[in-house]
């Protein structure tokens, strides 16, 4: 029996169409998994069910009645819950009165010692160890979850969502997630489990549904597929790849990485042991599904992250323990993954925001003061050879659209002369004549010399310019692949899978 | 930027300010109807009181000398976004120690004399910006509280001083000496009391708007104050930026306290600042922040102070009622450049997904 | 004994205004709001609370006049920062200029002639509590004032239980610290910042109101004189809990009444030195706060937008 269907769902964002003609039911009882690489549209599909999102087209039955999902509230009172990715908890209050802020039973008057005992009954029945009383700023991310989903539970909720809920977890938390989420199925609940890792689909799930650009490829059985196939319905097949580099000798290496460790925001080590190096004249790719420590290695390379162990050496210098100031004196070039937040003053025109870091250089400044007119001659060379629009180099980087402002971060960093250029995203969220754009003036660093360590999701983007191929999964470097490795692979691999359990899988097959 | 493209970004960026004044001028006026005062003859009196003679526009001058400082000093701390509510007991702290060695120093001759007050009070005043800066700087510390609280241990300070060491006896009320008669400031026009702090304090100004919008330095500040992630990543030192913006914010608070001592008071007393900092907010805010235009605002509020003593003089209405003009123009400002940011932000999203 | 359970009975009176406001200010910067418009609003409660006692001679249409007083300004506030999303340390310096300046108009215009002349105002009287006020010392500490300091005494445990124990607390809580979540939570977050921001306003106005009619019996231009942002200072002292709160304004009230005993008993102290402990104190406790982890509402100050 099913208790969610959805049918025919188109979600627009501006122009771009998240869902499109999205089809999903999910059945009494099972743990479904929502497969698919970041951008698939998984994410924009369980908003829209529990009504954070409006949705474009589309029909929504839940228990065999249609629902016009306005709200969470409506969700909600369908029996529908939410886990986000991003906790929706308040620190300051305690685990008990997250659990019932807004609960209609709660009343005005809260009779603590009842909600706690509730609490603690709930703790009983879902095998849980939450204190009631702790605040929740004291609890270690894997607990917040329980409390997310204790606040779902104390609402009645039957269906519940939750949007990569390993992502935060350490594989302990995880393991006693999963077996929390079984248990629950066993006592008639039913789970939709948003994932990008493929070993969770395989040992948790019952049921998956694939999705790739916005649509649904495939819903399956899992026990009918294999790792293998859902690595191929994930990234799609094989296309025809235009390769935009040719192949070049390397130099010297210019960027090496020694055993870097780095903690994330929460205190926990989220890259682990990393070693690599990157030569004058090659593109490595670091291939990934976001948050496996990208983030966090770029930060740290970039200097804007303190280490915890390791070394980090720039055009053969140690800095690790350098400034930012200092990294970039020393040919380090950085396309930050937020340009908005990290790479412009939005408020600041396009000219200084080309004059960013280069404020104190001899190009822009006679000693105190700011010489405008090098600055202005230089914008304009530089706006016109990096062909940002519109020209005006004095209307604010803010006003420019996606795409102009990445523009805007590239020419100022590759025209500071950097020998090595860190390219953390550079073209999310670009439209396609912009990211051609910018690809090619990665390729044409390439050629003269630069060491480029790009750091992408999209594999079309990693394999189009990278010589070679570095998986970071978890925090760890999985593996490296030659550029013309099969894409199959490196889906796998994305998704936590070995690739010698995949060896050892085809050749049973075999 | 050339000078004509600045004139013109001036005056475009005029238009809302003068809006929000004259709507604040009107709702005045309406509440001066309404409290049963005459408007007309109110407004008649504000104009005759600063413009009548040179005698009395030189006094409007004066007024607006500490505004002039205080305010420059917000605008540059607010550029780097830090909200120095301070303004008060760095101006203190600066006419404190002017005033100290003005009292001590009758040995020395003029010129060493002053000197030494220009840099003991402008020291001062940096001092006193001091901890509330670095405890933002470092420790990401609201600055709100900590100046408010050092503004009050510096009118303390100024009180124990005016009743203690540096009691004048010979008065009744309590004050200090006075500076030795070769600190004095001269005044710059025969039959007025205008000394030079309000031109200096344009000269300052014109430096500090060079300062900002045509040096590195300036360039540092304004970067940190809107973005200080971005600024990180460009390398720049956010929490040496953000400590350099408060200690020249006091500086310039507490050379605007030695002026108001060397210049206008002569002597040191307790209500010395009429809540200078507090009005600095305003009189920055309706200059949009900018220096030069601080010279504006500043003497707007001068020019409202002395006309409000003036209506209270002759039509009775308190001369306090400055202070209803002032907070309705902040309003009014306030409101007016928030949809102004409200759009650009918009356009923003649009592009940036 | 007797200087002693003076200055106890002292500091009581002289913290309660200081309470109260602060107390108000405990719930809107709780909600997410800076408000440093305290000054302003304290003064329209005082001279609220005055002019109506002064013509009606109710102290207790005063002082309901002085809370309203004080909520009109605070709709003000909120009105400016929470619809209008202009920047609120900003309103809250319009608000004091506004409070200041609306006031001492009105004073003049009102009782330009009183102002000399005298006038009669009338004001709370003491009102012992029965059995309690006798018992000894401690009864003239705490039992033999005028209902006000009741009233700031109970507000105490009142908003303490609020704040901790009822799901109104609770959002108001939710919506300072992480309004999305609220939000996701279905707590109406302009609402619940609205409602905080006024009720703040009325416990500003009823604070302003006990300086003019209950602990003097005249209004005087700029009477209070920096209370309001000594009130700010206790929120941070008292770590944004009513309880610390409560503490802080003793301390503060404390060293004023200290300032008359000593005064009374000539040690020779300058009083402004005396003056100055509560605001070093104050900033070493922000020191220490900052040093553990300030309770402050994390999106303090800033406007929320829904999506």
């Amino acid at each position: 029996m099913n208790v969610v269907e959805m049918r025919g769902i188109y979600k627009y964002f501006s122009d771009t169409c998240a869902n499109k003609n999205v089809d999903f039911s999910l059945r009494k009882g099972e743990i479904h998994a929502l497969l698919g690489e970041n951008g698939a549209g998984k994410s924009t599909l369980m908003n829209i069910l529990y009504g954070l999102y409006t949705y474009d087209a589309g029909t929504i039955t839940v228990n065999g009645a249609r629902v016009d999902m306005e709200n969470p509230a409506t969700a909600i009172r369908h029996g529908i819950g939410m886990v986000h990715q991003h906790f929706m908890l308040i620190p300051q209050l305690t685990v008990t009165q997250n659990i019932f802020l807004c609960a209609k039973e709660a009343g005005f008057v809260l009779n603590m010692p009842t909600l706690e005992a509730r609490v603690e009954e709930m703790n009983r029945r879902f095998g849980f160890r939450v204190d009631p009383s702790a605040f929740v700023w004291q609890l270690p991310v894997g607990i917040q979850q329980k409390v997310e989903i204790l606040k779902a539970l104390a609402r009645n909720i039957r269906i519940l969502i939750l949007d990569e809920p390993s992502a935060v977890l350490t594989p302990k938390e995880s393991d006693e997630l999963f077996s929390t989420l079984q248990s629950l199925v066993r006592e008639g609940y039913s789970v939709i489990l948003i994932t990008h890792k493929m070993q969770e689909v395989l040992d948790f799930s019952d049921r998956v549904t694939v999705m790739r650009a916005g649509e649904v490829v495939d819903t399956l059985n899992v026990s009918d597929t294999d790792a293998h196939a859902l690595a191929n319905m994930m990234v799609g097949r094989e296309v025809f790849l235009q390769r935009q580099t040719k192949p070049q000798p390397t130099g010297e290496p210019m960027l090496e990485v020694c055993d870097l460790t780095v903690k994330n925001d929460k205190k926990l080590d989220w890259v682990k042991n990393i070693s690599f190096q990157v030569r004058a004249g090659e593109i490595v790719g670091i291939a990934g599904v976001d948050g496996n420590g990208q983030l966090e290695l770029g930060e740290a390379i970039a200097g804007g992250r303190t280490l915890e162990s390791g070394s980090i050496r720039l055009c053969g210098k140690d800095i690790t323990r350098s400034s930012i100031r200092r990294r970039l004196d020393m040919g380090l070039a950085h396309i930050p993954d937020d340009r908005q937040k990290k790479g412009l003053v939005l408020q600041f025109p396009i000219k200084d925001n080309i004059l960013l870091s280069g404020q104190r250089s001899k190009q822009y400044a006679n000693g105190f003061f700011l010489n405008t007119k090098k600055i202005e001659a230089r914008t304009r060379t530089l706006v016109e050879r990096f062909d940002v629009r519109p020209t005006d180099i004095n209307l604010p980087a803010g006003s420019l659209s996606g795409g102009n402002q990445q523009k805007v971060i590239l020419a100022r960093e590759v025209d500071r002369g950097g020998k090595v250029l860190l390219a953390f995203q550079p073209t999310r969220g670009l439209d396609i004549g912009a990211i051609e754009f910018v690809r090619a003036k990665l390729v044409e660093e390439r050629a003269k010399g630069a060491a480029i360590l790009l750091i992408s999701t999209d594999l079309d983007e990693i394999r189009s310019l990278s010589d070679r191929i570095l998986v970071m999964y978890e925090g760890h470097i999985t593996g490296e692949l030659p550029y013309n490795a099969p894409l199959e692979q490196i889906g796998l691999m994305i998704a936590g899978h070995d690739t010698t359990t995949i060896e050892k899988a085809r050749g049973d097959v075999q | 930027m050339n000078p004509k493209k600045h004139i013109k970004d001036a005056l475009l960026g005029a238009w809302r300010p003068a809006l929000a004044i004259l709507g604040a001028v009107l709702v005045s006026a309406l509440l001066l109807r309404a409290f049963g005062y005459d408007a007309g003859h109110s407004l008649a009196m504000l104009y005759d009181a600063s413009f009548s003679n040179l005698r009395v526009f030189g006094s409007m001058l004066n007024r607006a000398c500490p505004l002039l400082f205080t305010g420059i000093a917000v605008a540059i701390a607010y550029r780097g976004s830090v909200f120095n509510i301070g303004a008060d007991g760095q101006f203190l702290a600066g006419a404190i120690v002017s005033a100290w060695i003005g009292i001590k120093g009758g040995g020395l001759p003029g010129p060493l004399l002053i000197l030494l007050m220009v840099l003991g009070g402008t020291l001062a005043g940096a001092a006193w910006a001091f901890l509330p800066g670095f405890l933002k700087a470092r420790y990401e510390i609201s600055e709100v509280i900590t100046t408010i609280m050092f503004n009050y241990i510096a009118i303390q300070l100024v009180g124990y001083l005016v009743r203690g060491p540096l009691r004048d006896m010979a008065q009744a009320e309590p004050q200090s000496y006075a500076i030795a008669a070769q600190g004095w400031l001269s005044y710059l026009i025969p039959k007025t009391k205008l000394h030079p702090g309000f031109i200096i304090g344009c000269i300052v100004a014109v430096v500090i708007f060079i300062l900002l919008f045509k040096s590195w330095f300036g360039y540092e500040v304004r970067a940190v104050g809107y973005n200080p992630i971005a600024s990180k990543y460009a390398g720049i030192s956010v929490t040496r930026t953000t400590l350099a913006t408060m200690l020249l914010s006091g500086a310039l608070c507490g050379l605007g306290g030695f002026f108001e001592v060397a210049g206008a008071s002569h002597y040191l007393y307790e209500s010395l600042s009429s809540g200078y900092g507090y009005t600095a907010i305003a009189v920055s805010i309706l200059a949009g922040n900018n220096p030069i235009g601080v010279i504006f605002s500043a003497s707007l509020f001068g020019f409202l102070t002395l006309g409000a003593t003036a209506m209270q003089r002759v039509i009775g209405v308190s001369a306090q009622f400055t202070s209803i003009v002032q907070g309705i123009i902040i309003i009014f400002v306030a409101a007016a450049s928030v949809k102004g940011l409200q759009k650009t932000r918009r356009k923003a999203e649009k592009g940036g997904h | 004994m007797d200087q002693v359970s003076f200055f106890l009975a002292a500091t009581v009176r002289m913290a309660t205004p200081l309470m109260i406001a602060a107390l108000g200010l405990v719930v809107s910067e709780r909600a997410g709001l800076m408000n440093i418009g305290v000054e302003g609003t304290m003064l329209a409660g005082a001279f609220a609370a005055f002019s109506v006692s002064a013509f009606t001679g109710n102290y207790w249409l005063g002082i309901l006049c002085a809370m309203l007083a004080g909520c009109v300004m605070a709709l003000l506030f909120a009105f400016t920062s929470i619809t209008l999303r202009t920047p609120q340390i900003v309103i809250g310096a319009a608000v004091n200029m506004l409070g200041s300046g609306l006031t001492a108009v009105l004073f003049r215009k009102l009782f330009f002639d009183a102002a000399t002349g005298g006038i009669q105002v009338a004001t709370f009287p003491a009102l012992p509590i029965p059995l309690l006020h006798a018992i000894p010392i401690l009864g003239s500490i705490l039992f033999n004032h005028n209902v006000i300091v009741y009233i700031g005494m109970l507000l105490v445990p009142a908003l303490w239980f609020i704040m901790n124990r009822t799901s109104t607390g609770l959002k108001i809580i939710a919506v300072g610290e992480h309004p999305r979540a609220a939000d996701s939570m279905g707590v109406n977050v302009f609402r619940t910042r609205y409602a905080a921001t006024l009720f703040s306003g009325v416990l500003m106005g009823l604070a302003g109101g006990y300086l003019s009619i209950a602990q003097a019996n005249s209004f005087n231009v700029d009477m209070t004189g920096g209370k309001g942002y000594i009130a700010m200072a206790i929120v941070v002292l008292g770590k944004w809990t009513p309880g610390g709160v409560a503490g802080g304004a003793l301390l503060f009230g404390g060293a004023n009444a200290l300032q008359m005993t000593l005064q009374n008993l000539g040690l020779g102290i300058p009083n402004n030195i005396i003056m100055m402990v509560p605001y070093i104190v104050t900033i070493l406790a922000v020191l220490t706060a900052s040093r553990h982890r300030v309770i402050d509402a994390g999106a303090k100050g800033i406007p929320y937008i829904k999506v």
